[in-house]
């Protein structure tokens, strides 16, 4: 009698062996991808290691090649690549030379003048020279980039190397003020032929731009005639995009990429991690709540104070960062600053005397509803949720929250003033003091997002920026405390550190603002 | 033949109007967006005088009705414009998205048929049993998964817990087939997860139905093999339900997978319509609306063609 055949044993191998073929085909692979970099020369015992590839991680695609389009660390580091910086600001607050050897000047900021370098050519050939900068200020100016700062200045070519720079007013800062809108230097010839959109960059920098892709990155190759001999160390810098920070950390984590910067505590987990380390440099600002001082409801100073009354800093400071070790601060500086002093701490924390300052405000009213905006990223609103309740403990106030997109953020909150207490998305900058507290907080200034207008202010304010000396600047910020604490435009509630996860084996990393690292510098253990 | 290049042409002519409301419709709602694409490439810093000059040379000021025909006389002779910040032909780099896109949809579709199809004919040999009732639960519970839910379990248990794979990136085939295949992984896992529990579901159960039918009740009288009754007799009637599911599929993950192109930083058409969108890049919105409109005309006249392939007793008309 003749066997019958099994089907169920002959399907269900079948079964097995196909199901697992996809797995297979793409599971077999070579292993994890290692820490980079490849193509290291052999270990100096002495200095750095020529070779490797560089990556760093962006959490999106750069906006702008323009020479003077610098809106976030993500563009900044790119254009950092190819353009070098004529001057850079270190995590101290110090002016470092970059591309450029100085800019001074020895009237008290009526007059500057900025040298250059001799022999720095641009990588298509040009002349790094006063009249390619003093051309690229003018095309800055005319596009409209640099928030105002290239038209208020009147440049002209005293020599090659040395080009005489006039603004509008005297400006102690304005060496401060050019590191942070004016760095970048493009070859004059690529800049004429740029048409509506720059997206060909020329520069003068460690890096020649590959390849581009608002997805994928950019690819950047080392440009041999950089001015500083030797470097850049690595052969190749690169970046990738990933959307998602808790992924930004895994891929550093895994060797896809050396570098991302963000905040302390996305990476307390991965701290103890061999593969990488974490360096942490103080921003330089605050978190903060502003109010709208000009109309609505915390126009009313007892009001902007009852709301910092009913505040807690320190639980804010902990839902906004994850972190239930942290204490927050109602001073605009650290601890650790020339210019902190707990007199200027704005009070909070005091829900009996804030109740009676608003029973004061109210009137007949049995009831006062607020809108509360709030940038709609996670920790903005869950931070913000807590600041609600916070408010809402006083007895007759009623807080409406309302999410707004980042992406409209300034253009719903900040530029048509439809907001009357918001969660100020980001940190305000408080480095260096000369260039942001005139920006924060003199009537009209352009991120004086509160409205704030107060006569005592602006004659601070124009001590501060005439101010010569240490001492005088001192003085000139403790007033500006003063007031704040007084008036209470805003409420800072923690102060501001940005952290970087790098890989282990990088060496030499120098972080300056806006959170970047100086690539040509890096090089890479073997 | 005759027959089936009119049923083509007619349905290509019936996706023409799909595709101006679709079009018009991204065209208009520029104008209900904040901000402005000068706006986009100039930044908060500039003036309005600048920004309005960057509008009007890109044709940003002009209504919307007059913008949508410029471009559609333009979209005909296939020229889609350029992209807004890096200024590169919109269709170029649509091609490269699509390129990414279309690999993971056709890997995930091979890989959900490859699991799918087997499992449904097993359970459905064995209608009712043990391996029946699991195999149901197990679809049933993956059906209900959110892909924002399966992206950060697949990274949790093959990147963090066993690092096999890379948690983001892409590198295409043509540079290194291996490192490709390695990348693609987690996200066609992530797409077949759920696209192989739907077809299981449809497959069975269409499966059940047709194997209480008399023609199959002849077979197993006649003493054919289990095996060559559900493959030869069984499981083509069972397909149609699948043609069709598979063309939704098709086209839903041909639009961009958004969520797993996203979580995993693949170049694929979904992150690319994500950031385009946030930046209103107009261009390169309205191609991929274009785009997403011919995926799905494209597939259904697939489908009804396998229809008639796959029961000769239809005729497509």
């Amino acid at each position: 009698m003749r066997r019958s055949w099994r089907p169920k044993r002959h399907i269900l191998a079948a079964v097995a062996a196909i199901g697992l073929t996809a797995l297979v085909a793409t599971g077999c692979a070579a292993p994890a991808d290692e820490p980079s970099p490849s193509n290291t020369e052999s270990p100096s015992a002495s200095g750095p290691v020529r070779g490797g590839s560089l990556t760093v991680v962006q959490s999106g695609a750069i906006n702008s090649w323009h020479p003077g389009a610098i809106s976030a660390a993500q563009t900044f580091q790119r254009q950092q690549a190819v353009y070098d910086a004529l001057l850079y600001v270190d995590d101290d607050g110090n002016i470092v030379p970059g591309i450029a050897e100085s800019l001074e000047s020895e009237d008290g900021g009526v007059t500057w003048v900025l040298t250059l370098r001799d022999g720095v050519q641009f990588s298509d050939g040009a002349t790094f020279d006063a009249e390619a900068v003093k051309f690229n200020y003018d095309v800055i100016a005319e596009d409209g980039f640099s928030g105002g700062l290239a038209q208020s200045l009147t440049t002209e070519v005293i020599d090659p190397l040395h080009l005489q720079i006039t603004p509008d007013e005297a400006d102690p800062t304005l060496a401060y003020r050019i590191a942070e809108a004016l760095p970048f230097i493009a070859s004059p010839e690529s800049l004429a032929e740029r048409g509506d959109v720059y997206n060909d960059p020329i520069g003068a920098g460690p890096f020649i731009l590959e390849s581009s892709d608002s997805q994928s990155g950019e690819r950047f190759v080392r440009n041999d005639n950089y001015w500083d001999d030797g470097k850049p160390y690595v052969d190749e810098f690169r970046t990738v995009i990933v959307s998602d920070p808790a992924q930004r950390t895994l891929t550093v984590t895994q060797g896809g990429a050396d570098s991302m910067n963000g905040y302390p505590f996305w990476f307390t987990e991965v701290e103890d991690n061999p593969a990488v380390r974490v360096e942490s440099m103080l921003s330089g600002g605050d978190r903060m709540i502003i109010f709208n001082t000009a109309s609505g409801f915390f126009s009313d100073v007892r009001a902007r104070q009852m709301a910092a009354l009913a505040m807690n800093v320190d639980e804010l400071v902990q839902a906004n960062l994850s972190d239930s070790s942290l204490t927050g601060s109602s001073n605009m500086f650290p601890d650790t600053s020339v210019y902190y002093d707990t007199q200027y701490s704005i009070p909070t924390n005091d829900l009996a005397k804030a109740q009676e300052l608003f029973d004061e405000i109210r009137g007949d009213q049995a009831t006062v509803k607020v809108k509360l905006a709030v940038p709609s990223a996670p920790e903005n609103v869950r931070t913000s949720e807590l600041l609600q309740l916070q408010l809402q403990q006083i007895e007759g106030l009623e807080v409406d929250l309302v999410q707004i997109t980042l992406t409209d953020w300034r253009g719903t909150v900040m530029d048509n003033d439809d907001y009357e207490i918001g969660f100020y998305p980001g940190v305000m900058g408080l480095n260096p003091v000369r260039t942001t507290l005139p920006n924060a907080f003199a009537t009209g200034a352009r991120e004086n997002w509160t409205n704030f207008s107060d006569p005592e202010m602006d004659e601070t304010i124009d001590r501060l920026r005439q101010a010569t000396d240490e001492a005088a600047v001192a003085d000139a910020v403790a007033d500006v405390q003063r007031i704040v604490a007084e008036q209470v435009p805003i409420v800072p509630f923690a102060i501001d550190y940005r952290a970087f996860l790098l890989n282990s084996k990088l060496q030499d990393v120098k972080l300056v603002a806006p959170y970047i690292l100086i690539s040509q510098d890096v090089w890479i253990e073997d | 033949m005759n027959a089936t290049l009119r049923a083509i042409g007619s349905r290509l002519i019936y996706g023409v109007p799909v595709l101006i409301i679709v079009t018009a419709g991204a065209a208009a709602l520029l104008d209900f967006m904040p901000g402005s694409p000068g706006l986009a490439i100039l930044g908060d810093s500039a003036t309005p005088e600048q920004v309005a000059r960057i509008n009007a040379s890109l044709g940003y000021d002009l209504p919307f009705w007059e913008r949508y025909f410029n471009w559609a006389g333009q979209a005909l002779q296939g020229n889609f414009g350029n992209t807004l910040f890096t200024q590169e032909p919109v269709l170029e780099v649509l091609m490269r998205r699509l390129g990414v896109t279309a690999q993971l949809a056709l890997m995930a579709m091979l890989s959900s048929l490859i699991i799918a199809v087997p499992f449904a004919l097993l359970a459905a040999l064995r209608a009712g049993g043990i391996l029946d009732r699991v195999l149901g639960v197990i679809a049933s519970a993956l059906l209900s998964l959110p892909s924002f839910v399966t992206v950060v379990l697949l990274s949790l248990i093959f990147v963090v817990a066993m690092p096999m794979f890379p948690a983001t990136g892409w590198v295409p085939p043509t540079e290194d087939l291996g490192d490709n295949l390695r990348h693609a992984f987690l996200p066609v896992l992530a797409l077949a997860v759920h696209e192989s529990a739907f077809f299981y579901r449809v497959v069975r159960t269409d499966l059940s139905g047709v194997l209480r039918e008399d023609f199959v009740t002849v077979a197993r009288a006649k003493g054919l093999p289990k095996a060559r009754i559900m493959f030869r007799h069984a499981l083509r009637p069972s397909l149609t339900s699948l043609a069709t599911v598979m063309g939704l599929s098709l086209g839903r993950m041909l639009g961009g997978a958004v969520i797993v192109e996203f979580f995993f930083s693949v170049p694929g058409i979904g992150a690319e319509a994500v950031t385009a969108v946030s930046v209103k890049d107009m261009p390169m919105i309205q191609a991929i609306m274009t785009l997403c409109v011919l995926v799905y005309v494209v597939i259904f006249i697939i489908v009804d063609l396998a229809y008639a392939w796959i029961d000769p007793r239809v005729s497509v008309r």
